[in-house]
């Protein structure tokens, strides 16, 4: 009996699993410097990314449900066969963690940045670390609780903070648009953007089990999806009123600098660092499902009997990335090196197997049905 | 085997909480900077000046709004090189955290090098992006000293100062630094900071009456300088009125406060000010102007031209013909329009004098482009001077039935 502790969740669990692990993906883990180095687009390219994942999920969904695929992980085997459908889990999994390093380190980066700029990277990593191992230690049913205890409070926080400096957004600054990068780049920024949200779609389609049936999954990914779309969009639009892409490329984690351009400030606005500790409470849930599900991927591949030792391995290497990435100066190039290229190409590795393994099906089942 | 692992989880944690007593830091080991002044050195090439709030002096009293300051100063070619000159004879940190300010002397900022001086400094020294930015006619370190009255003994009461006339009457403009990079970033407008000056003949008041109650011959001392020209008695030395007007990044000139309040009005920025206007026959007019709706601003990047359409309620306070409510629809409206378009024509003029689009027509310019390239190749720089603009003015006479403006 495998043990992946995935037990039972319902829709509201899923749906703020999702929506908070989508949302964090793609509001903190992306480099300013290449983000805005062309222009203001990214509350274009971001939501529209989402919603990209979305539809290439969807369309798998439907396809798992005609040719009567018990979950994603099926119509990979089906279409890719067993080494193949487990080659390109591993990859998810593999991408899967280097989203959760990338939002780890990024939110450690913004912690010491914004509140404790004096103490050593070393001494805030575990805080961001061991709270998110303890959440995917407990397994699936745990991560999604959480997700719904805090999903509509991070929703309400996120929204309050985005009005609060509402006095200082300026249409004029999302013009011009972009400098030279034209639809084409455009079009690759959106394919490239799915990194982020498309394994953590994969994986919650590989969980028709624990969402109860392929009808469920489906739900919650269409849920999931539409509000990480929504919230990025608005998080987005926001820090593109405030800023111009010339700042924006400087500014790091921009969201938690929206009231720096108000010319009269108040005591709420400056409670900016309290709504630090709130986000953070959604980027350990996003940490949590990146680990919890590159574990479980990995474990269903491999045949591993018990899901917890790939947790706490994961976490032990989470932790020892994050901490070497600002310790060690050459870590931390090659690290942010591997980041901007997993940024950008790795669509590939996502897109690639899914479209195969959807194609490849489909021909195995019209060939076996001629055979019939 | 559960229950164990949660434990060792949980006592592995909770050790976590002991890391921040093991460097704790008493509040009065900090000195906490709350402006930093910037003029030409003598040595150097700067003079960084820092007031900070004196924890040291009251450790162990709760610290509010009326600790006294202290000022400290040392040259340096950059605001590090200064601060090390610093920190080598305190007993204390600097820690710039808590930094409301930043004084720019004229002669600072007329060369140009405030955006260079200070990009290089916010990051590494952890001063909020929000900061104000201030230009002083003068020695940024002689308007610190100038807050040190014992009345009113910290910026707290400048800061203060400034807004008040920034929303009530409009005689200066405000600027942080997010807003000055923008500006000169993206060039898109030119910043407009408050202006602060001197006044020293309050000085020489204050002296004057604590030789009378000291039962000394008070000395008729007259320092010479004035309130933009007009004689004030009592308050700080220091008074905040006007705009430094820049072009790009260098201070290319100023407005008085009566200038500035048409700046801010057709930036769309005015809460409330009051205008006297002085009829031909002697007769004056006293009226508060709120403006009722932002500015419509109207563009032809091709023909570069514009126009500039301001909403006001007008309310007439005092009017020393006794007509003007009566004669409003017949007359009074039509004048005192004639009059503030005269004076919007004014002040832009004079900004387009010193190349400085203050009043931000090329975020306007900005809106029809959408490739960056393209904007660029504009130069809308480069065209303003060419610049036309009309300026109309709706006005509507405030109405204290319906506390609404009536047209």
């Amino acid at each position: 009996m495998i043990r992946l502790l995935d037990g039972h969740i319902g829709r509201q669990e899923g749906v703020s699993l999702l929506g908070i692990s989508l949302f964090t993906l793609c509001a903190f883990t992306f480099y300013s410097a290449i983000a805005y180095a062309r222009g203001n687009t990214t509350f274009i390219w971001l939501p529209a990314s989402i919603l990209l994942a979305f539809g290439g999920m969807a369309t798998a969904l439907r396809w798992m449900r005609r040719y009567e695929a018990g979950d994603l992980a099926a119509l990979y085997r089906m279409g890719l066969g067993k080494m193949g459908a487990g080659v390109a889990l591993l990859l998810v999994s593999a991408l899967l963690f280097s989203q959760a390093v990338a939002l780890s380190t990024g939110f450690v980066g913004a912690l010491h940045s914004y509140v404790y700029a004096t103490a050593p990277y070393g001494v805030i990593v575990p805080w961001v670390i061991f709270p998110s191992a303890y959440l995917a230690w407990g397994g699936l049913e745990r991560i999604a609780r959480t997700a719904k205890c805090f999903g509509a409070f991070l929703a309400f926080v996120l929204l309050l903070m985005l009005l609060m400096p509402g006095n200082g957004y300026q249409v004029y600054r999302l013009l011009p648009l972009q400098y030279g990068e034209g639809a084409a780049g455009l079009a690759l920024r959106i394919l490239a953007g799915t990194v982020k949200s498309l394994p953590v779609l994969i994986f919650a389609a590989c969980l028709s089990r624990a969402m109860q049936g392929t009808d469920n999954v489906r739900r919650v990914v269409r849920g999931g999806a539409w509000v990480a779309a929504a919230l990025i969009l608005l998080t987005q639009l926001a820090i593109g009123l405030t800023y111009t892409p010339e700042q924006l490329s400087e500014l790091y984690m921009p969201l938690f600098r929206l009231n720096m351009a108000l010319l009269k400030e108040g005591y709420l606005l400056r409670l900016d660092k309290m709504v630090i500790f709130i986000m953070l409470l959604g980027v350990l849930i996003g940490i949590a499902v990146c680990l919890y599900g590159a574990a479980y991927l990995s474990c269903r591949v491999l045949r591993a009997e018990n899901i917890r030792p790939a947790i706490l391995t994961g976490a032990v290497l989470l932790w020892t990335l994050c901490y070497a990435q600002y310790e060690h100066v050459q870590v931390y190039g090659w690290m942010a090196k591997a980041q901007v290229w997993v940024d950008t190409y790795g669509w590939c590795f996502l897109w690639a197997p899914l479209s195969a393994a959807c194609g490849s099906a489909a021909l195995r089942r019209r060939k076996k049905e001629r055979g019939a | 085997m559960m229950k164990k692992s949660m434990i060792l989880l949980l006592s592995l944690f909770l050790a976590l909480g002991s890391i921040g007593c093991l460097g704790p830091k008493q509040m009065d080991e900090y000195g906490y900077v709350l402006s930093i002044g910037i003029d030409k050195g003598k040595q150097k090439k700067y003079l960084f000046s820092f007031m900070l709030q004196d924890t040291t002096a009251q450790s162990g009293e709760s610290m509010d709004t009326q600790s006294p300051a202290v000022i400290l100063g040392a040259e340096g070619d950059t605001i590090f090189e200064s601060i090390t000159t610093l920190v080598a004879g305190l007993p204390y940190e600097l820690s710039l955290t808590r930094t409301n300010v930043i004084i720019v002397s004229d002669e600072v900022a007329r060369k140009g090098e405030m955006g260079d001086l200070l990009s290089v400094a916010f990051g590494a020294l952890y001063i909020r992006p929000s900061v104000k930015m201030i230009v002083v006619l003068g020695k940024a370190m002689e308007l610190q000293k100038g807050l040190q009255s014992p009345n009113s003994p910290n910026l707290t009461k400048l800061l203060y100062s400034v807004m008040q006339n920034y929303q009530q009457e409009g005689i200066i403009p405000m600027m942080n630094y997010t807003l000055f990079t923008e500006a000169i970033t993206t060039e898109r407008f030119d910043a407009a900071m408050p202006l602060c000056r001197m006044d020293e003949n309050i000085d020489a008041q204050q002296k004057a009456e604590r030789k009378e109650q000291a039962g000394e011959e008070p000395s008729k001392e007259n320092a010479g300088s004035s309130t933009e020209g007009i004689q004030r008695y009592g308050g700080m030395s220091t008074y905040a009125m006007g705009a430094a007007l820049f072009d790009g990044k260098r201070m290319a000139g100023v407005l008085n406060g009566e200038e500035t309040k048409y700046l801010i009005m057709a930036r769309g920025e005015l809460e409330r000010a009051y205008i006297t206007y002085s009829y031909p026959d002697g007769n004056l007019l006293a009226i508060r102007l709120t403006q009722w709706k932002k500015p419509k601003i109207t563009m032809e990047t091709k023909s570069l031209r514009a126009h500039v359409e301001v909403y006001l309620t007008c309310d007439i306070d005092l009017d020393t013909s006794g007509e003007a409510e009566a004669k409003w629809e017949q007359g009074t409206k039509d004048v005192l329009g004639a009059f503030i378009v005269s004076r919007l024509e004014g002040m832009f003029t004079l900004c387009q004098g010193l190349n400085s689009d203050a009043v931000g027509f090329g975020r306007e310019a900005s809106r029809f482009f959408i490739d960056g390239a393209k904007w660029k190749d504009y130069n809308w720089k480069a065209r303003y001077p060419q610049l036309q603009v009309d300026f109309s003015a709706v006005l509507r006479l405030y109405d204290i039935n319906i506390g609404e403006g009536m047209a």
